[in-house]
C-alpha cells in the first residue's frame, strides 16, 4: 500500500461511527440499570471503571439540598431483599467524543411498581480497552413529584 | 398566570440570552453564568499555574479523567484524583491557556454539566483539543466543580 493511500484512508476512515457509539454509550448505561433493578451487583460492576465518583444531591421537601459523594462502587452495592426494583431513564441524552461519553435525563425508581423517588441522572463514560464504561455518576433524589407517582 | 409548569417548559425551550460576540460564552449574571463561573476561575488558574485557586473550584471526591488519543491511533484513559491532578500544575516559563468554545451547558437543578470544544495552547500555539466535559453540583447555592473528564488529541486542533 502507497504512503498516500495509508494517509487517505487514515484521513477518510472514522473512528466510529457516531450513532453506532451513541448506542453502544447508551446500551452500557440501560446494562447498569439492569444491574440495579436486578439487585445484581457484579452486573452492575462490569459497567463501572475501577475508581470513579457517586454524587448523590438529596433535594429534602423544603427546597433545601445535600451534597454527599461516595466511591463509584457504591452504585453497585445492593442488598437482597423480596421487593422488585426497576431504575428506569426517561429519554436520556447521550453525546460522545472519541473515547468520552455523557448520558443525562431524568430517571424514576420504582419498588414493586410503584415510583418512590425521581431525579436527574448523568453519567461519564470513557472507553476502556474498546467497551464503554461507567467513570462518574451524578444524580439527584427527589420524593415527591415525581413522574409516575400520581397525586 | 403561569403555571409552574409551564415556566419549566418555557425555561427549557427559550433560547439563552445572546452570547458576547466572538467566544460564545454566557454573561455573568445568568444561570449559566453561574455555571461557568467555576470553570472560568478554573482556566483562570490555569493560566497562572496556581494549583490552589484551581483545588479551590473543584468538591474533594470528584476527580479527573482524560481519555487520549495518540496519533498513532493508540489510546489511553486516565484517571487522576484532584491532588494529581493538582501536582501537575507547576509554576514554569511557559504560558498555558484553554479556551473554549460554544459550551452546551446543561442544568438540572441542582445539577449541571458543560460540555465544551477546548483547545489547548502553550506559548500562544495549540498544543492539543478535545472537548471538556465538567459535572457540576450547587451546594449551599454556589456551584462547584464534581469531576472533569475530557478527550485529548493532539491532530487537527485549530490555532
Amino acid at each position: 500500500m502507497s504512503l498516500l493511500l495509508i494517509l487517505a484512508l487514515a484521513a477518510t476512515t472514522p473512528a466510529e461511527d457516531p450513532a453506532k457509539d451513541k448506542a453502544k454509550v447508551l446500551a452500557t448505561v440501560e446494562a447498569a440499570l439492569a444491574g440495579v433493578s436486578a439487585r445484581d451487583e457484579a452486573a452492575v460492576r462490569a459497567h463501572l471503571r475501577p475508581a470513579g465518583t457517586a454524587t448523590v444531591i438529596m433535594l429534602a421537601e423544603d427546597g433545601t439540598s445535600k451534597v454527599r459523594n461516595a466511591a463509584l462502587d457504591a452504585y453497585a452495592a445492593a442488598t437482597p431483599g423480596p421487593e422488585k426494583y426497576e431504575e428506569r431513564m426517561i429519554e436520556p441524552m447521550v453525546r460522545v467524543d472519541g473515547e468520552m461519553a455523557m448520558v443525562r435525563g431524568r430517571y424514576t425508581f420504582a419498588i414493586d411498581g410503584k415510583v418512590r423517588h425521581c431525579g436527574q441522572q448523568h453519567f461519564d463514560l470513557v472507553r476502556d480497552a474498546g467497551r464503554w464504561k461507567i467513570q462518574n455518576i451524578t444524580w439527584t433524589v427527589e420524593t415527591v413529584g415525581c413522574e409516575g407517582m400520581g397525586a | 398566570m403561569m403555571s409552574a409548569l409551564f415556566a419549566i417548559l418555557l425555561a427549557q425551550v427559550t433560547p439563552m440570552q445572546p452570547m458576547p460576540k466572538g467566544t460564545a460564552l454566557p454573561p455573568p449574571g445568568t444561570d449559566e453564568g453561574a455555571v461557568m463561573a467555576p470553570i472560568n476561575a478554573l482556566f483562570a488558574g490555569l493560566a497562572a499555574r496556581d494549583s490552589a485557586a484551581i483545588l479551590a473550584q473543584l468538591r474533594p471526591d470528584g476527580g479527573a479523567t482524560v481519555a487520549n488519543e495518540a496519533p498513532n491511533g493508540t489510546r489511553t484513559v486516565r484517571h487522576m484524583t484532584w491532588a494529581e491532578f493538582a501536582a501537575g500544575v507547576k509554576p514554569g516559563p511557559e504560558k498555558y491557556e484553554e479556551r473554549i468554545s460554544n459550551p452546551a451547558i446543561e442544568i438540572d437543578g441542582d445539577i449541571a454539566m458543560v460540555w465544551a470544544p477546548y483547545t489547548f495552547f502553550i506559548d500562544g500555539k495549540a498544543h492539543h483539543c478535545g472537548v471538556d466535559h465538567f459535572d457540576l453540583a450547587r451546594e449551599a447555592g454556589s456551584w462547584k466543580i464534581v469531576n472533569i473528564t475530557w478527550s485529548a488529541r493532539a491532530t487537527g486542533c485549530e490555532g
